[in-house]
């Protein structure tokens, strides 16, 4: 029986910020509970970084290497807390495991033409899946915003063109996100550095949770 | 923005279309074609026989093609090959 929350970061494509969102909200989920990353992409990226991460600072977050749902099972009953980095396809058997074993579903979506179309074909894949897990909540979020962008301001309003919610919290394009990660660390832990975009991330998982 | 907005909007207009045309088809059991397609595909045929049968009251016009002057043929200088322009040389041969 499992117990803790499952979250999956998906997307069709690649570069559009899984990974980061992925190890910052596990970072802001850590401070509501128990949490456990697991890591499904091959590119590691998520296991990189944890073991680059500085031993003296105190991350809560465990990551693990995925590549079954089985991981899945067992994580969300030792945790209150689970999140999936998947693969950046949506189309292959091991995402598509993971998302009928999930609770919610992230797509972070990047304001250019190429993200918006593949959001369509994210829409697709998600609506199958739910198909077989009716209780996915699927959740678009607009990453690397540039607020003074009227490109990033117009691709608010025709993503909800597709059947995927959109989240209200749109992330902002910040130095900060790639210097945490450089860092070996989380938003939350760069002090005042990191604060706005610790206020974002906290604003999706208030969205995501209390759905 | 508004002229970004609407082009956005009209650049995944095509992309929701397609995904909407098999479930559109899925949803009409024992029917060879939605209803939609159907009607438009019979008004398209009307246009088509109403085409043919109204006589052409004036004549199609004919656009001849303009012909380029031939361009003199390259004499053959044996560099083509050798990259003469990259390595600071003339095609010319001495």
């Amino acid at each position: 029986m499992s117990k803790g929350i499952r979250i999956a970061l998906a997307n069709l494509k690649g570069g559009c910020g899984k990974s980061t969102l992925a190890l910052n909200l596990a970072a802001g989920l850590a401070r509501r509970g128990s949490v456990r990353l697991l890591d499904a992409d091959p590119q590691g990226a998520l296991r990189h970084w944890s073991s680059w991460a500085d031993v003296n600072e105190q991350m809560p977050v465990t990551v693990q290497a995925a590549d079954n749902p089985g991981q899945l099972a067992s994580a969300s009953n030792e945790c209150d807390f689970v999140i999936v980095d998947c693969p950046p396809s949506l189309d292959i058997d091991i995402t598509l495991k993971f998302l009928r074993n999930v609770d919610h579903v992230v797509v972070p979506v990047l304001p250019s033409p190429l993200d918006l179309w593949a959001s369509n074909m994210a829409a697709e894949a998600i609506e199958k899946v739910r198909k077989e897990n009716p209780g996915l909540r699927p959740w678009v979020v607009l990453n690397q915003l540039e607020e003074r962008s009227a490109f990033s301001r117009a691709m608010q309003d025709v993503l909800g063109q597709f059947n995927l919610p959109v989240l209200q919290t749109r992330v902002r394009r910040r130095a900060i996100y790639r210097l945490a990660m450089l860092e070996g660390k989380s938003v939350y832990q760069l002090g005042g550095r990191g604060l706005p975009a610790v206020a974002e991330i906290e604003a999706i998982l208030n969205e995501v949770l209390q759905a | 923005m508004s002229k970004i907005k609407d082009k956005l909007k009209a650049s995944i207009n095509p992309l929701i279309a397609k995904a909407d045309a098999p479930k559109a088809e899925a949803n009409v059991p024992g029917q060879s074609k939605p209803e939609a397609q159907k009607s438009s595909a019979t008004a398209g045929n009307m246009q088509a026989a109403a085409a043919k049968a109204a006589p052409t009251a004036v004549e199609p016009r004919v656009h001849e093609k303009k012909t380029a002057p031939a361009k003199p043929a390259k004499a053959a200088t044996g560099l083509e090959n050798k990259g003469a322009y990259s390595q600071g040389c003339s095609v010319w041969p001495d």
